[in-house]
């Protein structure tokens, strides 16, 4: 559904995706891994349009999406979870919700509900500021707004950063959850054991281009994947 | 005495607070210190100037139609001129509102004179409370209740409907914002007319507290900034508390040291505030 064809991005001058290709098929869950400056971010950014595209094509169910302005992805049903700073933190849990539902003329409170069902901790917050919460909490927040409005491909910058170790488990298992009910799932991921083990397909950057290409468990086979990038 | 003085502040202070909640807005959303925001209100009074004393209108229809052309020309400055600089950085377009102001200033030097104006010229006999303890004039009730007003209005804008949480949205995280699929110079575009609107609105109540001059909104920008910073720049709910701090200080400290150093009082809490707080009282962290 998603194919990223010789793309080259960056921030104005400066180029830090040099030539990278991957596709995201229907239903699957796709991981990028790969060193910390390995452009891993960024390309998630240039499908969003956040970046500087310099060359190449991104291509989402037959629309070319280096023509898309960012505000109107989510209508394409491309959804976007960024790394930091992914929730209002001044406006409540609720708030953060209905704006995820911003672009729909229709009352989406049923939708509201499969959210809080999905991360019940959210119930009881629901009235607070949503800066207020907890780290895990927030990550919550940030995975209700950008699942509103039923994306059909979920894109996900580090949803573990910075998380206590009972929330990175609580929070890949969602994942798995959301893939479940048909999203697929393009995700960037510092945990790459965890993240590749539950991925149908990886890839591995390093230094703006791609390193390997596998099956998630291919690459976790992979001995020079697994000394180079890995950890032994 | 106090009581008095406190009142007076009060009704000063509304007015700087419906001045500097857009003046808040506009930095929130848009990252830079609009200069122009002073001149702004001194229009938006003349504008009801012309409605009401040299066309005759109503008061009220002169205040709703010098409030939908100051919210215009807002529009219109960030159309052909905030828009463009937007890109560069907003260090040029801070400057680029200092020269609008001056544009604005002279604009109404031009058309309206360099003399005192009143919409109304009779002496009014203010209502005396509580055996000569507190004076208040007619047009001061009004002021509080209009200021009181427009301040519960745009509370409800932003917090119940769509285009007010989205402009909060905004203020908060613009790239999130976008990616949330707010189209964000609608955004902008409401931000300005909302911002006009209550500008005027200052304007035409310190007119109708006082009287209309050319440099009457340039005299008021300190105030307005101070207020803003008080409350934590960004934060629309921090201006409104931020002008309610400034006018009754302005006015309190009247007690201590002479009148002619009120603006003086604004400056310090401002600095005074930078220094200790810089966030302001209900901003966010910096």
């Amino acid at each position: 559904m998603l194919r990223i064809n010789d793309i080259y991005a960056g921030y104005g001058e400066i180029e830090i995706i040099h030539g990278i290709s991957l596709k995201v098929e229907q239903g699957e869950i796709v991981s990028i891994v790969g060193p910390n400056g390995s452009g891993k971010s960024t390309l998630l950014k240039s499908i969003f349009s956040l970046v500087d595209i310099m060359g190449g094509e991104i291509n989402y169910l037959d629309s070319d999406l280096t023509a898309t302005a960012t505000d109107q992805m989510i209508k394409k049903g491309l959804s976007f979870v960024p790394q930091t700073d992914n929730i209002f933190p001044t406006l409540t849990v609720e708030e953060n919700l209905e704006l995820g539902a911003y672009v729909s003329k229709k009352n989406l409170s049923d939708r509201f509900d499969l959210i809080y069902n999905l991360f019940p901790p959210l119930v009881e917050k629901r009235k607070k500021k949503a800066g207020t919460l907890s780290g895990g909490q927030r990550q919550m927040v940030a995975f209700g707004r950008a699942l509103v409005m039923e994306p059909k491909l979920l894109l996900l910058d580090e949803p573990t950063a910075g998380l206590a170790p009972m929330f990175i488990d609580l929070i890949l298992e969602k994942v798995e959850e959301i893939n479940r009910t048909g999203v697929s799932i393009l995700m960037v991921e510092q945990n790459a054991k965890k993240a590749l083990a539950m991925s149908d397909r990886g890839y591995v950057l390093a230094a703006g281009e791609k390193k390997y290409e596998d099956s998630g468990q291919g690459l976790l086979e992979n001995e020079e994947v697994a000394q180079l990038f890995l950890g032994g | 005495m106090v009581l008095q003085l406190f009142l007076n502040g009060v009704i000063l202070g509304s007015i700087i607070a419906l001045g500097a909640i857009g003046l808040s807005l506009i930095y929130g959303i848009l990252k830079f210190g609009h200069f122009a925001h002073g001149d702004l209100m001194t229009l938006g009074a003349y504008f009801a100037f012309l409605f009401k004393v040299q066309l005759g209108l109503p008061f009220w229809l002169a205040f709703v139609l010098a409030a939908a052309l100051t919210a215009g020309t807002a529009i219109l400055l960030n159309l052909i001129l905030y828009r463009h600089l937007k890109k560069r950085d907003s260090v040029i377009v801070m400057i680029s509102s200092v020269g609008a102001a001056l544009i604005i200033r002279n604009l109404v030097l031009l058309f309206w004179g360099p003399q005192n104006q009143f919409y109304v010229k009779a002496i009014q006999m203010p209502l005396v409370l509580g055996d000569g303890l507190l004076r208040i004039k007619e047009n001061q009730i009004i002021i509080l209740v209009l200021a009181l007003a427009l301040v519960i209005a745009v509370h409800l804008f932003l917090s119940k409907t769509k285009m007010g949480k989205a402009m909060r949205a905004m203020s908060d995280n613009i790239d999130l914002a976008q990616i949330t699929g707010i189209n964000t110079e609608r955004v902008i575009i409401w931000t300005w007319a909302m911002s006009g609107v209550l500008t005027a609105a200052a304007g035409i109540l310190l007119a109708f507290d006082t009287h209309l001059t050319p440099v009457m909104g340039w005299n008021l920008l300190l105030p307005l900034f101070a207020a803003a910073i008080l409350g934590g720049i960004g934060s629309p709910y921090g201006a409104m508390f931020g002008g309610l701090v400034i006018g009754i200080s302005q006015e309190m400290s009247t007690l201590i040291i002479s009148a002619a150093y009120k603006p003086a009082v604004a400056f310090t809490i401002m600095i005074l505030m930078l220094i200790i707080r810089p966030s302001g009282l209900m901003g966010k962290k910096v």
